[in-house]
Parts: structure tokens; C-alpha cells; sequence
């Protein structure tokens, strides 16, 4: 599975103001980190970027680029923003991201061909977040309809279903499983992505719970997924690394485990992490201590 | 059409409470699906008593009593001979934007119900943590043994007042803001503190009739699936609505038909109520806190008839 670092993200206090400053260092300095962690894109993220979105886009893209030989996912809502880091960007893009919905991609698609870029076609439609695993489909094959009359073929395109967090949205996390089986058939060729770390948001368990549901997704075909690079036992799993946390998680999933006792004490937290992102047990912050 | 049973393999704890021990609870299905389980126990109707004369109360549920609402004695009296199986008095005088007194009235109010009174005992604050957990505690250990049943408690307050409700006795009512992951996470928390599951009832906190009644529904369900369907112990516990302060305090309920004639006969906050407990209990509600004595015969007549299948048949089915 392939890895986009999460981290250069402006909500990061320090490299906020780097990025104020425009301050070269500590820019280029997580991206060799992230490099040398084995991410396949680092993922530029600005939000909305309201002021100067542009000219602090292109401009982190040269720095980035000058400092490591990686592509790079560009992540913002503003669309003047978006462009410029198009436009400055050597080699393929992946432009993070495209919504489901008309006034968006209208306005999008075109950079994607304009740019030859790749695309994260967000599964986020008119009404807002899917439901569940059928309006997922629906709107991807919205969007990916919309996007093949532009011309851009589906290799190019990233499927994001939406990972929502555990503690609001629990159905939803099978819902995102279920949904990654039916992709290949909705629109055969085109690759997935995920936003991992929005599962275990606002959770005292996110390592375990990102881990868990990595393997999942692993397991389920996703492509790629957005995450948090420091995290080297989420990125070893990535890897193949870890088959004894996959067996495990696998073995929940095909109800063959049903209590974490059954499995040694290192890989219980997997269990137990996979029994509630399945849906067996309700989500509390408290429940890893009580399976 | 043939319907798939819902199988469930949890049951949801029996309670006992007040000094008679009332039984609530034990249900090992959905709510009255008699056909694929037990309900043991019939949901209990509490009334509200206000600890002070009901000012803000709408004329219509102060007249439905044919009574002075001044002594909250005399209102228990004439609740129970409305038909009330529990008693909610709501500490109105501890409010700290209000009255703010200090819990020596209460104290004194709450013995004497205890003495006259044979049903459970729930006493409600006025939802200020802070406040709630001083008024509520120095209950808890003045009435020890006494079993009260005191809410709501929340995480913010939860560890002054669980250990002392645990020590003496006390069931508590475990409020969390419409939402299963937090009423599970309180749950724990008060186990953590020491306070049994068969003392806790969830308090999922109840929205109105056109003010969110739907959220409470299906966060009930699914706090039953979880407890029926996923076994899950912690959420296997009776569910208690306080529903006549939120069809009371709403515009629809209190408009008189002079003001708003299109709104119809002044005692439709009757129906609202009656409706809107009816949904909480095809949802699964234990037990439901009314305001209007009305609104209590209805609901009972209500439950009466889904306990008595051969009737329901005939009345409803046909």
C-alpha cells in the first residue's frame, strides 16, 4: 500500500510560521523526513488558504521539490491555490482533492487535464458526507463519469470514500470496507485513497485504532492511504511488514476470533481495535480496557 | 410476508427501585415485541413535583390538578392519585439563576416525601453540574439507605456524587447529551467510581417533540441493539426519558388558542406529550418523567393495551 504523508499541514503550529515566513528550513526538513520514512507523495496542505493562497502555494511547492525528488498531493479548498501549485509542480501532481459535487468539479476537472495531474475524487456529494456504502457508489460514479468525459482516464483517478471518526460515525467505518469491494466493479481501473488519521480523531486510542484500520483497508484493496508518517509500526503494515497484526485483524473480520483473550497480549489491542471498528462492540473511550 | 425475528442474545438488567422495590427492566427483547421475547416489567410513568410553586409550569398542567401547586406535598398526594408510579420532584429553588438556595430546603422536602410517599423517589437538579453535585450528595448521604434515585448526573460532576450514591445506596440517573458512545463512556466511568450497573439508569437525554425527539429515538435504538443484539453489559440497563420539561417548556405546548387559533385547543401539549411517549417507548424507555396527569392516563392506557395482546388484537389489529 502506498503511503502520502500527512504532515505538512498548516495546522502545525511551527511550520505555520514557517510557512508565514516563508522559511525554507523546517519545510524542507520534514520533507527529507518523510522521504527517508518511505512516503510515495507528501501531501501539502493549506486548507482554505484564504489569504495568498496562490503565491504560498507555488511557493512551497519549489521549496519542497527543491529538497526531495517527490511528487506531491496538493491540498486545499482554494482553487486559485491549487493552480499555482499545478503550475509549479514538476512531474505528476495529485490534486487533493475533487468533491462530488457540480459546482466543484466543474470548476476542477479542467486543472486535472490542464496540468496532466492525477485526481482524489472525494466521495463528499451535494448533501454532504455519504450514508453509506450505495450513495458512496452513486456518487462516484458521478464523478467518475464526469471526469472520463473530460478525458482523464480512470488510473488517474483516487477514490476517497471518507473516513469518518469512530466516535461519531462508527457504521460507517464497515460501510467504507463494503464500499472498496464494490469499486473495482463500479469503475474498474481506478485507484483508492483514504484519509486515515480522521478515523481515530479526537480518541485517546489512535495509533491502535489507525493500524487496525489500515490492515483493513489493506485487506479491502485500498491503493493508498493519506497518514501520519512518525508513526513506523502504521507504515511497516503499509509495507506487508506485519503479518501477525493482519492475521489477527483478518481473523476478526471473518468472525473466526471473537475474544481478544484468544490471541497474545502484543496483538490484543488489534483485536480489540478491530471488534469496534466492525461494529461487535459500541465505541467509549474507554473500551479497550474493558474486552 | 413472513417478518425475520430479531434475535437477540443480551438482556437488559432489572432494577429495583425505591424502597419497594419497583421493578424496572429484564427485557430480552425489543420494546414490546412479545412475540420474540419478555418485557418482565411494565414501563414506569413518574410525575413531576416542583419543589416551589410552578410559576413557569403553562396554566394547563397547573389546573389539570383542580389544585393549589404550593405545597409539593399535596401535589405528590394528588399525582399519585392520578395514577403516578414514581415521583420526579425537580429541585427548581437550587437554581443558581434563580432562587439559589442551598440544599437545607431540599433536605427537609425530600424526607418529608420520603416519609409520605411509597413509590420511587427521583430527585432532579437543575442541571448545573457544580450545583447539582452539592445539593444531590448531601442528599445522598443525609438519606442514606433511602434509596433515591438522583440525577442527572454527568461526567462533569460525576465523581463528587457516584461514590457517595454508590456508599448509600442510591440509584443514579447517567445523563449524556444524545449521544451512545458517551453513554457508554459515562457508564464505565461510573463503575470506575464504584457505583454497580444495577444502580445506574441511562438517561440518554430526551428532545421534544419537534425539537429532536428523533435523535433521542435512535440513539435509544441503537443503545438496545447494543445492549440486545451485541450483549453488551455495560448498556444493558434501563432507559428513564425526561420528557414533560421538554414538551412544556415549547412554544406549541404553551400557546393558548386566543393567541394562536390555527394551533387549536389549549391542551394539545396533552397530545404532544402523550405522542412523544409513545415513540420513547416503542423505543425502548423504561421509564418516562411526564408533566400533565392527563398525559399519564393516556400513556397507560397505552402501555395496558400492548401488555394485554388479546385486547391489542381486537383493537388494534382488526
Amino acid at each position: 500500500m502506498k503511503c502520502i504523508g500527512e504532515n505538512l499541514n498548516v495546522m502545525q503550529k511551527s511550520l505555520n510560521q514557517a510557512f508565514q515566513e516563508r522559511n525554507p528550513g523546517p519545510v524542507q526538513e520534514m520533507a527529507r523526513q518523510q522521504q527517508r520514512a518511505g512516503m510515495a507523495w507528501i501531501d501539502v496542505n493549506l486548507g482554505p488558504a484564504r489569504k495568498n493562497g496562490p503565491e504560498l502555494m507555488d511557493w512551497l511547492v519549489r521549496t519542497i521539490q527543491e529538497a526531495v525528488d517527490l511528487p506531491l498531493s496538493l491540498d486545499t479548498s482554494n482553487i486559485e491555490a491549487m493552480e499555482a501549485g499545478l503550475a509549479a509542480h514538476k512531474g505528476r501532481a495529485l490534486i487533493n482533492s475533487i468533491m462530488a459535487r457540480p459546482e466543484r468539479y466543474n470548476a476542477m476537472l479542467p486543472l486535472v487535464t490542464r496540468y496532466d495531474a492525477d485526481m482524489i475524487a472525494l466521495l463528499w456529494g451535494p448533501e454532504g458526507l455519504p450514508r453509506d456504502e450505495n450513495e458512496r457508489a452513486a456518487w462516484a460514479v458521478e464523478l467518475i463519469y464526469a471526469a472520463n468525459e473530460m478525458g482523464i482516464d480512470n488510473q488517474r483517478i483516487y477514490v476517497d470514500p471518507i473516513i469518518t471518526p469512530l466516535n461519531i460515525q462508527q457504521d460507517q467505518l464497515p460501510a467504507v470496507l463494503r464500499f472498496m469491494a464494490m469499486l473495482p466493479e463500479i469503475a474498474p481501473g481506478t485507484r483508492s485513497v483514504g484519509g486515515l488519521s480522521n478515523l481515530s480523531n479526537g480518541t485517546p486510542w489512535r495509533e491502535p485504532l489507525n493500524q487496525t484500520y489500515l490492515a483493513m483497508l489493506k485487506r479491502a484493496g485500498m491503493y493508498s492511504a493519506i497518514l501520519d508518517y512518525k508513526d513506523r509500526l502504521l507504515i511497516d503494515i503499509a509495507a506487508g511488514k506485519r503479518p501477525d497484526i493482519e492475521q489477527v485483524v483478518v481473523a476478526v473480520e471473518d468472525g473466526s476470533l471473537t475474544s481478544p483473550q484468544e490471541v497474545e497480549e502484543n496483538l490484543r489491542v488489534f483485536a480489540r481495535a478491530a471488534r469496534v471498528i466492525l461494529g461487535h462492540s459500541l465505541y467509549s473511550d474507554s473500551w479497550m480496557k474493558l474486552e | 410476508m413472513a417478518f425475520k425475528p430479531l434475535a437477540c442474545n443480551g438482556k437488559t438488567a432489572v432494577e429495583y427501585l425505591g424502597e419497594k422495590s419497583c421493578p424496572v427492566g429484564g427485557d430480552n427483547c425489543f420494546s414490546f415485541h412479545f412475540f420474540e421475547g419478555a418485557r418482565p416489567s411494565q414501563p414506569l410513568l413518574a410525575l413531576e413535583v416542583w419543589d416551589i410553586y410552578p410559576r413557569e409550569w403553562p396554566d394547563v398542567c397547573c389546573q389539570a390538578y383542580g389544585r393549589n401547586l404550593s405545597s409539593p406535598l399535596d401535589w405528590a398526594a394528588a399525582a399519585l392519585a392520578a395514577g403516578a408510579q414514581a415521583i420526579a420532584l425537580q429541585l427548581k429553588s437550587i437554581d443558581p439563576n434563580g432562587l439559589d438556595a442551598g440544599p437545607e430546603p431540599a433536605l427537609g422536602l425530600v424526607g418529608e416525601l420520603l416519609d409520605k410517599i411509597d413509590v420511587p423517589l427521583i430527585v432532579w437538579g437543575c442541571d448545573n453540574a457544580e450545583k447539582d453535585a452539592l445539593v444531590l450528595s448531601t442528599l445522598a448521604a443525609r438519606y442514606a439507605g433511602r434509596k433515591l434515585i438522583l440525577g442527572p448526573v454527568e461526567e462533569a460532576n460525576h465523581k463528587r456524587l457516584a461514590p457517595l450514591a454508590a456508599e448509600y445506596g442510591h440509584t443514579i440517573c447517567a445523563t449524556t447529551p444524545i449521544d451512545v458512545n458517551l453513554a457508554k463512556q459515562l457508564n464505565i466511568l461510573l463503575q470506575n467510581q464504584g457505583v454497580p450497573l444495577e444502580k445506574i439508569l441511562i438517561d440518554p437525554t430526551t428532545g421534544g417533540l419537534g425539537y429532536g425527539l428523533e435523535y433521542t429515538y435512535s440513539v435509544m435504538e441503537r443503545l438496545r441493539i447494543a445492549a440486545l443484539q451485541q450483549n453488551d453489559q455495560v448498556l444493558a440497563l434501563p432507559l428513564i426519558c425526561h420528557l414533560g420539561k421538554e414538551i412544556w417548556k415549547s412554544k406549541e405546548a404553551r400557546q393558548l388558542r386566543e393567541e394562536a387559533p390555527e394551533m387549536g385547543e389549549d391542551n394539545r401539549g396533552v397530545f404532544m406529550e402523550i405522542s412523544a411517549g409513545v415513540s420513547l417507548l416503542l423505543a425502548g424507555a423504561n421509564i418516562l418523567v411526564l408533566g400533565h396527569p392527563q398525559s399519564l392516563r393516556g400513556l397507560r392506557d397505552f402501555i395496558d393495551l400492548l401488555f394485554s395482546p388479546a385486547q391489542a388484537e381486537n383493537e388494534l389489529w382488526l
